[in-house]
């Protein structure tokens, strides 16, 4: 059986929480601009970042996680994008109904994710949980699933010589 | 499972929105940038140096000539209404094709009309011509090919060496496999309207194959129209009206072909 640590309510995150938790957010938009020509780039930030912050609470290591998880589909569509497109152009030229389409799509994709991370920033600044579908879930998992480690108890346990 | 129903609801949602915006055209109508009348006036000035080029001999006033304009009036009766002034003309070349140029300007090769077993398939493939011609394809691949600037500079008095680079690239190269797709389909539209049948595509594209295999660079006509089997399965699989009935060209065109 799954056990989680409790969730912390708003007036019990700090200030330094609630802004290391919305700066993972806010800090994507910052490295999806750098890495737009090689989107792959951005998710070498956002792991740099994930593993700075991810000590400094339960409620930072949850809103850390869910950005750099949301951002993999993203960044991915976007790099096969690119390949399409330079593979497209030095090709052919043909810039088919499906490539068109996909554009589009990954185009909707991005102003979703873009839009999702805002909101969640604002929430992540007031201090609240904000849920993304699928990555919502796995985050609340990593962040409050409580480990074995942590079962174990801490205390130091007097033995007898052996 | 809600991590599976959840992965699924993302996967299917995206996969969704490609599909919609592949099916639902969003750009078929984006304006190209060249109106009608700056197309016209671009067809007149290449026309120009067609024929200035001396390259090309035009055929005129022989049985062949009033062959391809009898077949040329019966599709642009089918065709109604149209913003195109037609000019079709014969040029004495070898080669198996025929040219879209910019202005509704079309140039059959006589070897095109030595190849065709019948004026059917002369005149599926001048329909097809007219489908580039009417779904302003021409324009399209001026447009990527030559910046809007540099076709509005030849609008307004272009050099020749700029004018004679344009033709050039109108004369040797294709169109996407897309735009031939529509020009197929419209084609075959075009001429079940104008009472011809409309396996004559898939019979001339079939011979072509058959002749020349599809070794692509032996034939022009193969690699600016790529006869690609799809082409002709598509074009044999049309579902032709049960009301419809072909019409004869009434043409001897054994006597066609000699003329030439």
């Amino acid at each position: 059986m799954k056990e989680y640590h409790e969730l912390p309510q708003p007036e019990d995150i700090s200030i330094e929480e609630r802004e290391d938790a919305m700066g993972g957010y806010l800090m994507m938009f910052a490295a999806l601009a750098a890495g737009l020509p090689l989107p792959m780039l951005n998710m070498i930030a956002a792991v740099i970042y994930y593993y700075v912050n991810k000590k400094k609470s339960k409620f930072v290591h949850f809103h850390v996680a869910q950005s750099v998880l949301s951002q993999i589909p993203t960044s991915l569509l976007n790099g096969v994008l690119v390949f399409w497109t330079i593979r497209t152009f030095f090709g052919d030229r043909n810039f088919t109904d499906n490539f068109k389409g996909y554009a589009l799509a990954v185009l909707v994709a991005n102003l979703a994710y873009i839009g999702f991370s805002i909101y969640a920033a604002v929430k992540a600044r007031k201090g609240e949980m904000y849920y993304f579908l699928l990555f919502g879930r796995i985050s609340y998992n990593i962040a409050f699933r409580v480990r074995d480690d942590e079962r174990i108890p801490k205390k130091a346990i007097n033995l007898p010589p052996k | 499972m809600k991590i599976l129903r959840d992965s699924i609801l993302l996967i299917g949602s995206f996969g969704l929105i490609w599909a919609l915006f592949t099916y639902v055209p969003v750009f078929e109508d984006v304006d190209v940038g060249i109106s009608m009348e700056q197309e016209e006036h671009l067809g007149k000035v290449i026309m120009e140096t067609f024929y200035d080029s001396k390259t090309h001999q035009r055929i005129e006033n022989n049985a062949a000539d009033s062959a391809l304009r009898k077949i040329a009036t019966r599709l642009q009766t089918g065709l109604g209404l149209t913003e195109y002034d037609y000019n079709i003309i014969l040029v004495k070349d070898e080669s198996i094709n025929a040219f879209t140029l910019p202005g509704g300007n079309i140039v059959v090769l006589t070897g095109l009309m030595e190849f065709a077993e019948n004026p059917e398939e002369v005149a599926s493939v001048l329909a097809h011509e007219m489908g580039h011609v009417e779904k302003r394809h021409v324009v399209d691949r001026l447009v990527a090919e030559f910046s809007l600037t540099v076709l509005f500079s030849v609008l307004t008095g272009g050099d020749g060496v700029l004018l004679q680079d344009i033709l050039q690239t109108l004369l040797s190269q294709g169109f996407s496999r897309t735009q031939e797709e529509e020009a197929d389909a419209y084609a075959l539209d075009l001429l079940v309207k104008s009472s011809v049948s409309p396996r004559a595509l898939a019979s001339f594209f079939r011979r072509l194959n058959t002749k020349y295999g599809t070794a692509d660079d032996q034939l022009e006509i193969l690699l600016s129209h790529p006869a690609k089997n799809s082409r002709i399965k598509s074009s044999l699989e049309y579902k032709i009206p049960e009301e419809f009935e072909a019409k004869d060209f009434e043409l001897d065109w054994e006597k066609v072909k000699a003329s030439i």
